[in-house]
């Protein structure tokens, strides 16, 4: 168990260190994220335009909304689903398979390491972020709280989801077009650009019913205010019930990947 | 020169051809990534979409002009991208040595970049271009005269020709340091980011900006806003907006200028 751990944290190392030798990519995905905020908060100011309250919601809580959920909305981009199918085309997976470690787990290893220097990064540019769209303290000690442990479980999902959309590759080689479908689709109906309280009721409705709301809508919508109580507790209790489910079909979905990977030879 | 000019675009076409037949020998992947690039273009539509569901306009803007403004734009991004993706991964033509290659070979180098691309993702932008000026064309108040119809025709393919030059300034660039990714990524992000949305939203020093130091606003803003008689909000002459097509050729010719000096410096990367 110590062992394994400690392989797992070398694997969080070694994300972290390829991560570092791209830094010009990191500045840039972090230009991108500012560059949309400005745009989001604008477009949306330009909308309230006249009014205070829309769907129960204030202009400034929106915008401080918009700016921490395009923060928040970095985390769906990680390179882990192109790692695994680049992987997978040159046979390297083989040696990842053949380490004293779960794959899934390696993987996961690999994710968290992404994750932790785009947070280090996100961190560094939160002020600007607050300077070109807004930001406040969070709406009360409760959801200042709650915040990172909603936060959490977001990363969680993201991270299964990810790996999921990844395991594709031991059928399809090629996972391009899936994994842009995926980040596109999954940060819409997160609440990346649009809190869900203003989606039309069909929308919402299919958004309510899919995971990718925990890695966005849910902890911003703690964070002001939005959702609390009742609401709140009962999201966590959604939000974890589908991370026990997703990690059930990742085990699921591992184990017939591998065993088309010994089909192949190798 | 007009024999010359023949002969290049017929070579032109035979690589586009056999650049997208290569692309569909991965069946799985042709309709994957088609739809990947409709939901980038359409994930940005379906949030202006939700948002004026709720709020009717944006800055006087209705979804039915804001589509139109969103169509146009895209249907200038995927011109560009269809005709010319290959040109965006000159990074990767330059390090592999594709680029040697290319300069030995008795075609324009510029036409064999932009052919050497086996994505289909400009598909999947072009078919939500369509869709979405589909429907902008049935929602929004527009003249059809045979002037402004040809007036249209002419701001897109400028539209096209804007965006194009800034990828073949990036390219040109790339001959020399190489590594532009990150460049070429912001810069065709505030294209994507800022392009697409009325800008008189920002205030005018923003519009200004967007239109004489990054030309964003001619790409689809300026022109439309004259097409849909908006031109009241502008902080820009709105005469501009008619000379989009001009710009874009003007543009286009000094990129492919700039191109094929610093196509002059190549050293290669010693291959």
């Amino acid at each position: 168990m110590r062992r394994a751990l400690r392989g797992y944290r070398a694997y969080v190392r070694a994300a972290v260190a390829i991560r570092l030798q791209y830094r010009i990519t990191i500045f840039a995905s972090a230009a991108v994220t500012l560059l949309w905020i400005l745009l989001v908060t604008r477009v949306w100011s330009a909308a309230y335009q006249g009014r205070d309250t829309v769907a129960g919601l204030s202009r400034e809580s929106t915008v401080v909304y918009l700016t921490l959920a395009s923060l928040q909305a970095i985390v769906i981009n990680s390179p882990l689903m192109w790692i695994m199918a680049a992987r997978v085309r040159s046979g390297e997976v083989v040696f990842d398979i053949s380490r004293p470690l779960g794959y899934p787990g390696q993987m996961l290893a690999l994710q968290a390491g992404t994750s932790v220097t785009q947070i280090a990064v996100t961190l560094l540019v939160v002020p600007l972020a607050g300077l070109i769209g807004g930001l406040s303290g969070p709406a009360g000690l409760a959801a200042g709280l709650l915040y990172p442990v909603a936060l959490l479980l977001g990363w969680m999902l993201n991270g299964l989801l990810s790996l999921l959309i990844g395991l594709t590759a031991f059928w399809t080689v090629e996972n391009t077009g899936i994994a842009v479908l995926y980040r596109f689709v999954a940060a819409f109906l997160a609440g990346a650009s649009v809190p869900l309280v203003f989606f039309p009721a069909p929308l919402r409705a299919v958004a309510d019913a899919l995971p990718f709301r925990y890695i966005v809508y849910q902890p911003a919508a703690i964070y002001i205010g939005q959702v609390n109580g009742p609401a709140a507790r009962d999201g966590f209790v959604v939000a974890a019930g589908w991370i026990v489910l997703l990690s059930g079909l990742t085990a699921l979905v591992w184990r017939q990947a591998y065993r088309r990977t010994v089909v192949h030879g190798g | 020169m007009a024999h010359r000019l023949r002969r290049e675009i017929r070579l032109y076409l035979i690589l586009r051809g056999a650049a997208l037949r290569a692309a569909t020998q991965y069946r799985g992947n042709v309709l994957t990534t088609m739809l990947a690039g409709a939901a980038y273009q359409g994930s940005g539509f379906a949030f202006v979409w939700v948002l004026l569901h709720t709020f009717g306009t944006v800055a006087g803007w209705s979804l039915g002009q804001i589509a139109f403004l969103y169509g146009m734009r895209l249907l200038s991004h995927a011109l560009w991208l269809v005709t010319m993706d290959g040109v965006g991964l000159s990074d990767v033509a330059i390090r592999e040595g594709q680029l040697d290659r290319m300069l030995l070979r008795p075609a324009n180098p510029l036409v064999q970049l932009a052919t050497n691309t086996r994505s289909l993702m400009p598909f999947g932008d072009l078919s939500m271009a369509i869709l979405v000026f589909g429907i902008a064309l049935t929602v929004a108040d527009v003249d059809w005269s045979p002037a402004a119809v040809l007036f249209l025709v002419l701001a897109v393919i400028g539209g096209a020709q804007v965006e194009a030059s800034v990828v073949v300034v990036i390219a040109g660039l790339s001959v020399r340091i190489l590594d532009t990714w990150a460049f070429r990524l912001m810069m065709l992000d505030a294209f994507d980011t800022l392009g697409s949305y009325p800008l008189s939203i920002f205030g005018s020093g923003v519009q200004r900006t967007l239109t004489y130091v990054l030309p964003v606003a001619f790409v689809a803003f300026l022109p439309a806003s004259v097409v849909l008689g908006r031109t009241g909000q502008l902080a820009v002459p709105a005469w501009l907006g008619y000379l989009t097509p001009v710009v874009g050729a003007t543009l286009f010719t000094l990129a492919y200028l700039f191109w094929k000096r610093q196509l002059r410096g190549y050293q290669g990367v010693g291959h």
